[in-house]
Formats: structure tokens, sequence, C-alpha cells
């Protein structure tokens, strides 16, 4: 399975950008306290303290989602789709899950694409015909395909890193630490805490629109996997109607961005703070997508 | 005749952990509605048609499927539970209809 080479290259260029603009902050805060080797240690810790968290995500997901690992016998239906998905991509069959959820959701976990766990809700699987729940899966292996929980990690290893930095320069300033008692010094303390208090914020910003370009390519794997794009649109607007009708999910919200679409949004959220793109936006896409496949839609 | 709105959570239809927010459902009735009615509309809803294994529970006692809504004279904005009384015939019934 592959994605055409202007696409594939589009993403990874965005990518590449959204890293810069992580790294162009952390590097700014850096300077801020006095050197970049300090900025450098933040980022050592942050990085190793993410990177325990990718080898144990799947038990941490897996606990907090409520999902259960089933066997064959257990969930047939769901072991067919993912080992036909998993075939055609070219990837080790992942481990299912189930989560016993009446909102109709699915998410992908796992440090690599020999350790990836695929789990859907039981009420994805009462409501969606084969079709439907083939896209839905197949964009959840979308992930693993494209190392999406590495991503995830290196982009909120940063992340840690300008918080921790931030916090960092917050504190030197309220102690005096920053500058001393000149009218520039004052300045100087002013502008280094708006950026303490700014560059987090941004770092998160960041951090979100990865989250969001990575659902997009996601999609994108789930319409050349199953050269039915039109089927994850209807499984998409059926996912965007249960929660919009109130049915939230009996799952952790720390686990929002791992879902096919955000269990817990709320209809006025901007999709600037959110983890995925907005459905109306997916569609569109995978719209564009089937009409170059030569669909009409 | 007088409608009534009926909330039912729902969070438990299918047995899961029960540590996070609940999911409920507005029912519009009237005091002819019965609580099968109430049942079957909620479980429609999430498409699950296995009527026979659900009740309604209310205050923790076990609802008459054939009981009308005014009967039971509820409070204005009363909340009803969806249980499943056989999860693993549900479970069952699932595999056998290629639901899971």
């Amino acid at each position: 399975m592959s994605l055409s080479f202007g696409s594939t290259l589009k993403v990874y260029l965005k990518l590449t950008l959204l890293f810069a603009l992580l790294g162009g902050i952390l590097v700014g805060l850096g300077f801020l306290i006095g050197g970049i080797s300090l900025a450098f240690w933040f980022l050592l810790f942050a990085l190793a303290f993410n990177f325990i968290m990718y080898f144990i995500s799947d038990k941490i997901v897996l606990l907090s989602t409520g999902a259960k690992i089933v066997s064959e016998e257990e969930a047939p239906r769901l072991h067919a789709i993912v080992s036909k998905l998993s075939a055609q991509a070219g990837i080790p069959k992942p481990k299912v899950a189930i989560v016993r959820s009446p909102q109709p959701n699915a998410f992908a976990t796992g440090r690599n694409k020999e350790h990836a766990l695929v789990a859907a809700t039981t009420g994805l699987l009462n409501m969606m015909n084969d079709d439907e729940v083939e896209a839905v899966l197949a964009h959840e292996i979308g992930h693993v395909i494209h190392r999406d929980m590495l991503v995830s990690t290196v982009a909120a290893s940063i992340a840690t890193a300008i918080s921790y930095i931030g916090n960092l320069i917050a504190w030197m300033v309220i102690l005096g630490g920053l500058g001393g008692r000149g009218r520039d010094d004052s300045a100087r303390s002013i502008a280094a805490l708006g950026a303490a208090i700014l560059a987090p914020l941004a770092a998160t910003f960041v951090q979100l629109a990865i989250s969001r370009s990575r659902e997009y390519y996601a999609d994108e794997a789930s319409a050349v996997l199953t050269r039915r794009p039109q089927s994850l649109i209807r499984a998409l607007t059926k996912i965007e109607q249960m929660i919009y009708r109130g049915a939230p999910l009996n799952a952790s919200p720390s686990t929002a961005s791992l879902w096919i679409a955000n269990p817990f949004k709320g209809s006025s959220l901007l999709e600037l703070f959110s983890t995925h793109p907005s459905t109306e936006n997916r569609i569109r896409r995978l719209e564009e997508i089937a009409r170059k496949m030569g669909y009409y839609v | 005749m007088s409608s009534l709105t009926i909330i039912v959570d729902y969070s438990n239809v299918y047995g899961g952990r029960q540590r996070f927010p609940k999911n409920f459902i507005e029912v519009n009735v009237t005091p002819d509605t019965t609580v099968d009615k109430v049942k079957n509309t909620v479980l429609n809803y999430l498409n699950i048609p296995y009527f026979d294994l659900y009740y309604l529970e209310f205050n923790k006692q076990k609802l008459d499927d054939q009981q009308s809504v005014g009967s039971l004279n509820f409070s204005k904005k009363v909340v009803l539970v969806l249980k499943c009384n056989n999860l693993d015939e549900l479970y069952s019934r699932m595999r056998r209809d290629r639901r899971l």
C-alpha cells in the first residue's frame, strides 16, 4: 500500500515544518535561560520520560480505555477484518481488542508494527456494516504503518521540555533570578515571563497540529487501503452523529487523541484546540480523494 | 395528554466498567407509553436487536415491561437504567449474528 509521491512529500514537509517550529520554540527558550545546553538537558529528560511512556503506553491505554484483548473465537468478525487489512498493508497482524462501550469508535496503539494493537468498541461493531468497520480499522492500521505512536512521543517530548523550561523561567522571574533592578532588566523579566507563558501554549498548539495532520494521513491510508473512501465518510458521519447526540465514551479523556474521532468534544470546540480535525474537513478531503480515485461524490 | 421526558442511562448495555461519565438519552413519552416501548426506543437507537435480554430499572427495582409510565407516578425528570440480564447470552448472540 502506498500513497502518491506528492501526497507523501506534502505530509513529510508539513511534519518537518511542525517539528522545526517546536524545535525553534525550544531553542528560543534556551537562549532566554542563558544557553542552549540547559535546554538540551531538559529535552533529554523529557525524551527519557516520554520514551518510557512509549514502551509501556499500550498497557496504559488498555487500562485507561477498559479495552480487553479478544481471541478469534471471541470476536471472529473483527479478527477477520484486521487479518485482511494487515495482510493488504503488509504488516504483522496487530493484537485485537474490544471496548465494551455503546459509542462507535476505535483506536490503535503500540510502539511499532510488531507490537501494535487495534481496538474497536462494541457500539462500532453493532452499528456499522463490514465496509464501514473495515474503513475505520484501515484508518487505525494507517496509524500503525505511519508510526504515529513514535511521532506523537517525540512531539510530546519536545512540548514537555518546553513546558518545563517555561516553568523554570517563570520561577526565575518570580525569585529575581532573571535580571536585576534596572529598567532594562525589568523589561527583560516581563518579556521572559511572557515567553514562559506563551511558549508552552504555542508548543501545545503545534503538538495538536501534528496530531490533526496524522489523522488526515491515516484517513488517506484508509482510502488507499480499502479503495472505498465513501465507506470511511459514512462511518465518520455515523460516529459524529452519535457523539453529538450525546453518547459519551466510557474512557479516560486523556485518551482523546487516540480514537478515530474525539469522543469527548463539544460542538463549539475550535479546531485549533482539538486533537482531531473537524469531521467536516475530513469528509471534504476524503471526497477529494474519492474524486481522484474516479468515484463520483 | 401531558408528555414527560424520561432519561435513560444506557452506560452499561454492554457490561463495561463504570469509571467514567455516564451515557444518557432522553425519551419523550405520554402516560400511556409502556416501559417496553421506552426500552425498545433506546435499544433501537443503539442498534441492539436483542430486546428480550434487556430491562429497565428504577431505584434498583426492575420494572415490568407491560407497565405504563403513567402508572409508575414518575417525577418530572426521572432516570431509568437500562440493563442486560444475561451478558454471556448477549455476546453469544452477537457472535452468532456476526456482530463481533
